[in-house]
């Protein structure tokens, strides 16, 4: 293991090494602005020196609640620099939810993006006690508000640079000195899925732990590498592939335009390294198979036959393949795979990663047949992000592949997964009872129930705490039996109802762009996802997919019910997370009349 | 009268305006069909009246059923005979023409169906245009051209009309005359009508039935009574301020921000 360096001091030593190397690229108004390390180190200077200037004591915690955009990282790095703990929120959030990231973290100062966040603060005037600066990135539309002494980034940046000036460099330089390993660098929401989002205590130590097994999970990757900055920046794997990466192999940091214009973005950027939520590779089949499906006489079928022999070749380890197997691959590789991973902006990717959520096998396939690169990885907020990541081509037995050397893990008797290591976080903040449940002589209880594999290699179960048990008495594990029906292209999201029940029965979002090329197709009028979602041709539609997909299951795991869902799942009806994972209580409480009438 | 189940348009084979669009106009009926700029709307009433072609413009898909049945080879000057009149946007009159010419030429519509035209209606209900009847209709005021395109749909005593934004360009009180008319011209003759606004407000004052259209497609349908109660249509299509008051919204209170539209029906 490497000494410890702080990531304030990596951005520091990279700024002397190499002033010149671009560290970030930011698009404003359709043209890439860059940020080299020395006007980065600059910067997290003057943020640092701001903040002091307007009385941030050490160790104070500062929030950050944005998206993607160069300002988040540099702000994370003047807070760190400042001696500051980064709690970051997602901006998806409504105020509700802000209420309790802020006052739950004891965040003091906030940094929000702009016009939307604001109304957001000043809706939760009064109710957090603590917060008491605020700074805003993007002031358009707030000019003349005092809201918490709101000043704008720039403003702060400003006042930093004359107070280095004046003699406060000195003051920055005593809180970077006094950052010690075991102090935190920043605080990372859980998801939430299950109750209220704790916040977990990221250490330095955590950190630079993370970035020295960096190159192991993601490889050695020439300096300049690109990485595309788009999946929120608050949650530990973006900080991981994103900044880690970054500080660990002087990889280039890009930020798009917006959310909004991420596709054009990812292929002007056209990273090498891509790293991507299951939903983002749904997303992205879908729209292929879409655009195949409706494209001209010609084109249109070879596509298709292409993409069906991609998904079979896919399946089939790439280690085994047959030399028809490679004849064919280079033949539709040439003519057709390589314009349409162009196409996805993935055309220089040299390795993709799937984490965060668990995702179907028949999607893999269907990338790596494409010949994209996908492994599948598996971290948390408590273990620094990603722990364990698949070969290339996944060529392991376990679905998420091998631990990093450095990490120890061991399977409990129940099958829980246990990790120790340099990687597991401090604890969750303010939360003594938790901790104490979820770090037992220091090994880390990760809730997952995983298998090893012969090779050594990991396979995750499902979460301890969503393993079902039916009115037989039988473990049944939801997450296996969704991942398999969300395999239909009509299926987007399944929510299976088990527990304490005489059989299983499941909640279904249907995926309205297929379904309504479907409906076309057979000539069936709609006009909204609701009557879409609610025509009987439909509902006959997913009973048959359902029934299809039940082959691939026991016999105790098949559902025999669904309801169909007349809206989508959504963050702002706190149905799922900012992440999209399902928030099971919430959903069944809400659906709970549905759910009934399944069993009635 | 009129359904439209599943249609895609577009246009030069490339740009595709409609989405998998359906809506359908119940005889006698008013209804609405609201959507921001470039959403697709005058595409939908194109389509309905069979004028698509004329733009380079082609139903790809989906089917148009007008009086039970299907137009899809039926020329628009036929469609006119048949019953169904497109009146468009920016009211297209002739405009070298008396107000009378105006009213003969819409009277060959009529032509194989054995009735007679009937101006007098057409002056009762617009008083203005008898006094300007041998004037060139050029010379009309906005509100009184659009009148004139309204007399001329009467003359050709349509099953159904199709307006396209006839509140466009013109003064409160004449937005508020012509919305009269349409619901005269629906009660008293039973005509079926679908009117395309942006003024939602006036839309609604007369509307039975309502569509919202974003990108090409539908987004949200109801009777115009649960449409009126809809939170995301009070904030985008009414100006109804977001505490909740009688007020409208304050332009000072608008956001720079795009506000997230849920269209939960």
């Amino acid at each position: 293991m490497t000494d410890f360096r702080s990531n304030v001091s990596i951005v520091s030593s990279h700024a002397a090494n190499e002033p010149t190397r671009v560290a970030m690229r930011q698009k404003d108004f359709g043209i890439w602005q860059e940020i080299t390390w020395s006007g980065f180190e600059d910067i997290m200077h003057a943020v640092a020196a701001g903040l002091i200037e307007l009385g941030m004591q050490d160790g104070e915690h500062i929030g950050i609640l944005s998206e993607n955009r160069r300002e988040w990282v540099l702000a994370q790095f003047g807070i760190n620099a400042a001696g500051g703990v980064v709690t970051g929120m997602y901006p998806t959030s409504p105020a509700p939810e802000i209420e309790h990231l802020a006052g739950s973290s004891d965040t003091t100062m906030l940094f929000i993006e702009d016009q939307e966040q604001l109304d957001k603060v000043i809706e939760l005037r009064g109710k957090l006690p603590k917060l008491r600066q605020l700074i805003i990135f993007n002031p358009k539309g707030t000019v003349g508000e005092t809201e918490l002494n709101l000043k704008t980034f720039d403003e702060v940046i400003e006042m930093g640079s004359k107070a280095l000036a004046a003699g406060v460099d000195k003051t920055v330089a005593a809180r970077i000195a006094a950052i010690t390993p075991e102090r935190t660098a920043m605080m990372v929401f859980t998801s939430g899925s299950t109750g209220l989002p704790k916040a977990a205590e990221i250490s330095h130590h955590n950190l630079s732990v993370a970035a020295s097994l960096s190159r192991e999970i993601f490889g050695e990757y020439p300096e300049g590498t690109n990485v595309l900055s788009y999946l929120p920046l608050c949650h530990i794997a973006e900080q991981n592939v994103t900044v880690t990466n970054a500080l660990a192999s002087k990889m280039v940091m890009n930020f798009g335009e917006s959310l909004r214009t991420i596709i054009i973005d990812l292929r002007e950027v056209a990273p090498q390294i891509f790293f991507g939520v299951p939903r983002i590779w749904e997303k992205m089949r879908s729209d292929l198979t879409i655009q195949a499906a409706t494209a001209g006489k010609i084109k249109g079928p070879v596509t298709l036959y292409a993409l069906k022999q991609a998904e079979r070749r896919g399946a089939i380890r790439r280690d085994e393949w047959s030399v028809q197997d490679k004849i064919a691959n280079a033949f539709w590789d040439w003519t057709v795979y390589r314009h349409i991973r162009s196409y996805l902006g993935l055309g220089r990717v040299k390795f993709a990663i799937s984490a965060a959520a668990p995702i179907s096998e028949d999607l893999l396939a269907f990338m790596r047949g494409l010949g994209i690169n996908i492994r599948e990885a598996w971290g948390m907020s408590e273990t620094t992000g990603a722990a364990t990541i698949q070969p290339d081509w996944g060529c392991s037995e376990g679905r998420v592949g091998h631990f990093v050397d450095g990490v120890d893990y061991k399977i409990a008797e129940d099958g829980e997964l246990l990790v120790k290591g340099g990687i597991v976080f401090k604890g969750y903040y303010n939360r003594p009872d938790a901790t104490a449940e979820t770090i037992v002589d220091g090994w880390l209880h990760t809730g997952d129930v995983a298998e090893a594999c012969a090779d050594g290699s990991i396979s995750l179960i499902d979460r301890k705490k969503d393993i079902m048990i039916n009115a037989a008495g039988k473990n049944l594990s939801p997450s296996l039996i969704e991942n398999i029906m969300k395999a239909s292209p009509f299926i987007k999201e399944c929510i299976v109802i088990a527990d304490k029940r005489p059989y299983v029965s499941a909640l279904v979002q249907i995926d309205m762009d297929p379904v309504r090329l479907w409906a076309e197709s057979k000539g069936i009028a709609y006009t909204t996802f609701r009557s879409l979602a609610e025509h009987p041709q439909v509902v006959e539609l997913i009973d048959k997919e359902v029934a299809k997909q039940n082959a691939n299951l026991a016999r105790v795991e098949q559902i025999k019910k669904v309801h169909l869902l007349s809206k989508e799942l959504d963050h702002d009806d706190g149905e799922v997370t900012a992440t999209m994972k399902v928030r099971r209580n919430k959903v069944f409480e809400l659906y709970d009349g549905q759910i009934e009438a399944l069993y009635a | 009268m009129l359904a439209i189940e599943n249609i895609e348009v577009s246009y030069y084979h490339t740009v595709q305006a409609l989405r998998g669009l359906s809506l359908e106009v119940p005889k006698g009926k008013i209804v609405t069909l609201l959507g921001t700029n470039g959403a697709g709307k005058t595409t939908t009433l194109k389509a309905a009246s069979n004028l698509l072609k004329l733009e380079n413009g082609d139903v790809g898909e989906g089917r148009i059923h007008f009086d039970g049945k299907n137009i899809k080879n039926t020329a628009p000057d036929a469609l006119v005979k048949q019953g169904m009149f497109h009146v468009r946007e920016g009211r297209r009159i002739f405009a070298e023409m008396t107000v009378e010419d105006n009213l003969i030429a819409a009277s060959y519509a009529l032509d194989g169906r054995g009735i007679k035209a009937d101006f007098d209606k057409v002056y009762a209900f617009f008083p203005r245009l008898l006094e300007r009847r041998k004037q060139i209709a050029g010379y009309l005021s906005g509100g009184e051209q659009q009148m004139l395109a309204f007399g001329r749909a009467m003359v050709a005593k349509p099953k159904l009309i199709l307006m396209d934004e006839p509140s466009l360009g013109l003064a409160p009180k004449i937005v508020k005359e012509i919305f009269e008319t349409i619901r005269r011209l629906n009660t008293e003759d039973g005509t079926s009508i679908l009117v395309v606004e942006q003024n939602a407000g006036v839309a609604f004052s007369v509307a039975d039935y309502g569509y919202i259209m974003e990108s090409g497609q539908i987004v949200l349908e109801g009777d115009v009574e649960t449409l009126k109660n809809d939170k995301d249509i009070q904030s985008f299509y009414l100006g109804v301020a977001e505490d909740g008051s009688e007020d409208r919204q304050s332009f000072r209170d608008v956001k720079h921000y795009k506000r997230r539209k849920r269209w939960l029906s």
